[in-house]
């Protein structure tokens, strides 16, 4: 079959520096369920639960994003890194995948500056 | 248009699929993903074969292979490339075939692995069903 979704990467930190698990994940975007608000600074993406199983404790990738103490400031601001999300989540190539946020690779879309990825929240 | 299924194919070393789980495939459709797991190993998972995916709590399942690479502290973003080879294996065309990804026992990668393969040979060290 050919694949209905691309495959989305998320890189939250250099593993030669930290830790080793859920920093680099692999995503099919089609799994994205819902992002919301979080934060004047911060937007939550939530996955199905796909890497562990459990539909009780989805995965959940924290988007940080700048925190201006303006809250119209903020609410584009989340837009924006909201916007950037899901044109990652709508990209479809031959290769099936797109790097959505690299630390490594310094790809940090839609004003994002840094991500969390917490499997079985 | 109707379009057929591509399975992807792992297998371990040693006896080329002789005893439990040496060796399986998955329905394409049923890749969900991949996690890094240590320098060195990339996780792979499916939809559960026993219908266990998205149960709550302990009781949801899925079915996880790991692959076996070059370490990161060689090989930069290792992780990264392991994921997007698996993934483009994954979008060839339905053909209706078994696409092998990695089968150690006959030392077979996919050629999409080709290019990070250079050092160290990419292995299939664990295939775990309904973890």
């Amino acid at each position: 079959m050919r694949q209905d979704a691309n495959f989305m990467y998320f890189n939250m930190a250099d593993p030669v520096a930290s830790g080793w698990t859920d920093d680099g994940n692999m995503y099919r975007s089609n799994q994205l369920r819902a992002m919301n608000s979080t934060a004047a600074g911060g937007a939550t993406m939530y996955f199905d639960a796909i890497h562990i199983g459990h539909y009780d404790a989805p995965d959940d990738i924290v988007l940080t994003v700048v925190s201006s103490g303006d809250d119209e400031a903020d609410r584009a601001n989340r837009v924006t890194a909201m916007d950037a999300m899901v044109s990652k989540a709508n990209t479809r190539n031959r290769d099936g995948f797109v790097v959505a946020y690299s630390e490594i690779e310094n790809v940090k879309p839609g004003g994002i500056t840094g991500i969390t990825v917490t499997l079985d929240s | 248009m109707n379009q057929k299924e591509n399975y992807l194919y792992f297998a371990l070393t040693g006896t080329a699929g002789d005893a439990a789980n040496d060796a399986s495939c998955f329905p394409v459709s049923d890749l969900l993903g991949t996690q890094v797991a240590s320098a060195t190993t990339t996780k792979v998972f499916h939809t559960d074969s026993t219908n266990l995916t998205g149960l709550n709590g302990a009781g949801g399942k899925v079915n996880v292979i790991t692959l076996t690479h070059e370490d990161i502290a060689t090989n930069a973003n290792i992780h990264k490339k392991i994921a997007e080879a698996v993934a483009r294996i994954a979008a060839n065309p339905g053909r209706g075939k078994v696409l092998t990804v990695v089968d150690t026992a006959t030392g077979t990668v996919a050629e999409e692995f080709e290019a990070h393969n250079n050092t160290t040979q990419v292995t299939c060290t664990t295939i775990a069903i309904t973890q």
